[in-house]
């Protein structure tokens, strides 16, 4: 479908690794549920619970599903806080990934964080375990407001009745302080 | 080329606005959904316990986007025939005696002459693809049967239907389908994969509430609100057909109609069947009922 040459691949890429992360919960969306998903991703705001909201309409089927669901979101998405990706050096060097350094030009190399270094490499060529680190950059440049804001705050994801399945430890065990990619 | 859906809405929040002005407090997660289903042109799936306002979701989108609904009961035994559409034999027979009394004898011209589109009866798919801009609600699909939810997924799929006497009939624009289940059979997964999926729970005390508040601004608030606890509550027994939301709004009419300003056991007693439906459960919260009154003082 044409529209979804809106999504630049590696975005693509990461956003298909969460149908991985669903069927590793014994979830399968049909083909066809996964491009409406991404259809859909087109036309909702990425950020509060519409992201969740959307991708759980459309990709799930029935109400048992939900909570598979909720456990494959909070481990693929529930990552994408500042802490957990290399924010200083990574938003500093983003705008040198330029043709010239997509080649490998400029002694800037150095510089690349791990996880720009995997953005120039084929998704073939990744591990499992690299792929997922790609994905979960990507899908916190694209939009970074999504996750577990901290404790009382007004985003999604906590408190009783908020839309987001409830946050998960990260890595370290520690909660996410708050959002600063955005500003 | 598919069929275009047939409207679209800019955003989440225009959906949950326009059932809003239809009285329908909705979710965001059913505003999500709804839109897009209205985007993607993909069926909508609402699943739920009963009462929880399934298909009420149908009737205030319908109502909102301004364009008719047509509604498919589905019950045990519902043919291909009630649901897409029959051709008028009555009529085709009086046709013919009309054309021989002309003095047609050509058997090919007098089929011809029968087999026409006024001549077809059109059930609701049929009439709601016809109209493209509508709203198809396919009410307790869960009660069909496979090969029924078969033929649905056919014409799901592609929105057009075969008539072999007069060919392929294909929707101009997508309506948009609403499909309800109270599960009491599981649909098939390739009909679920089709769709865009929402459980519609029941609501919390404060939607039920305002739920309340908009259908019957009458009643007064504190009045409201025990009202609303009390069937919260009675869901909690574990009865057999707990009461939904359109039960809640039955008992707090009742209550209103009654002039009844006060909860206790003597004003609710006349009213229990009201939203209890099942003998055995008014029994049961009639010996519940000291109990949950003083709950909700």
């Amino acid at each position: 479908m044409t529209e979804l040459r809106v999504l630049e691949t590696p975005l693509l890429r990461g956003l298909l690794g969460f149908v991985e992360a669903l069927r590793a919960e014994g979830l399968s969306p049909g083909q066809d549920q996964v491009q409406a998903w991404l259809q859909g991703l087109l036309s909702v705001p990425w950020e509060g619970g519409s992201f969740y909201l959307a991708s759980r309409a459309l990709l799930v089927g029935r109400k048992e599903d939900y909570t598979a669901f909720d456990r494959a979101f909070r481990r693929y998405f529930g990552w994408l806080r500042p802490e957990f990706l290399p924010q200083q050096k990574a938003l500093g060097s983003l705008p040198l990934l330029g043709q010239a350094e997509a080649e490998g030009e400029g002694a800037l190399r150095g510089a690349y964080s791990p996880l720009e270094r995997l953005l120039k490499r084929p998704l073939e060529s990744l591990t499992p375990g690299e792929a997922l680190v790609l994905a979960r950059f990507l899908l916190a440049l694209a939009f970074p407001r999504l996750g577990t804001p901290p404790e009382g705050g007004a985003g999604p994801g906590r408190g009783k009745g908020s839309l987001y399945p409830p946050p998960c430890a990260g890595p370290s065990g520690r909660e996410g302080r708050s959002w600063t990619l955005a500003s | 080329m598919d069929p275009r859906p047939a409207f679209t809405l800019e955003s989440p929040e225009a959906v949950a606005a326009l059932l809003e002005r239809g009285r329908y407090v909705a979710e965001e997660g059913l505003a999500v959904a709804i839109f897009l289903a209205l985007r993607l042109g993909r069926p909508i799936l609402l699943e739920g316990e009963p009462g929880v306002g399934k298909t009420e979701v149908a009737r205030v989108l319908a109502e909102g986007l301004g364009v008719p609904l047509v509604r498919l009961q589905c019950y045990e035994g519902l043919e291909l025939e009630q649901a897409l559409y029959e051709w008028d034999h009555a009529r085709q027979l009086l046709e013919i005696r009309l054309l021989e009394s002309m003095g047609e004898k050509d058997p090919a011209r007098l089929r011809a002459g029968v087999y026409r589109e006024e001549f077809l009866l059109k059930r609701p798919i049929l009439k709601a693809l016809e109209l493209g801009e509508a709203v198809l609600l396919i009410d307790e699909v869960d009660r069909t049967d496979e090969a029924f939810e078969a033929f649905l997924l056919e014409v799901l799929a592609d929105f057009q239907v075969t008539i072999p006497e007069i060919g392929t009939l294909k929707a101009k624009a997508r309506p948009l389908v609403v499909l309800t289940s109270n599960r009491t059979r599981e649909l098939h997964d390739a009909l679920r994969r089709r769709c865009v999926f929402y459980w519609i729970d029941y609501p919390s005390l404060e939607k039920e509430l305002r739920i309340v508040r908009a259908r019957l601004p009458e009643l007064p608030e504190a009045m409201a609100r025990k009202v609303v606890a009390l069937v919260q509550q009675t869901r909690k027994l574990g009865l057999l057909k707990p009461p939904g939301v359109a039960e809640t709004l039955d008992l707090a009419a009742s209550l209103l109609a009654l002039g009844v300003e006060d909860l206790t056991s003597e004003a609710l007693e006349p009213v229990l069947g009201s939203f209890l439906k099942a003998r055995e459960d008014a029994e049961k919260v009639r010996r519940a009922l000291g109990e949950l009154l003083s709950a909700l003082a």
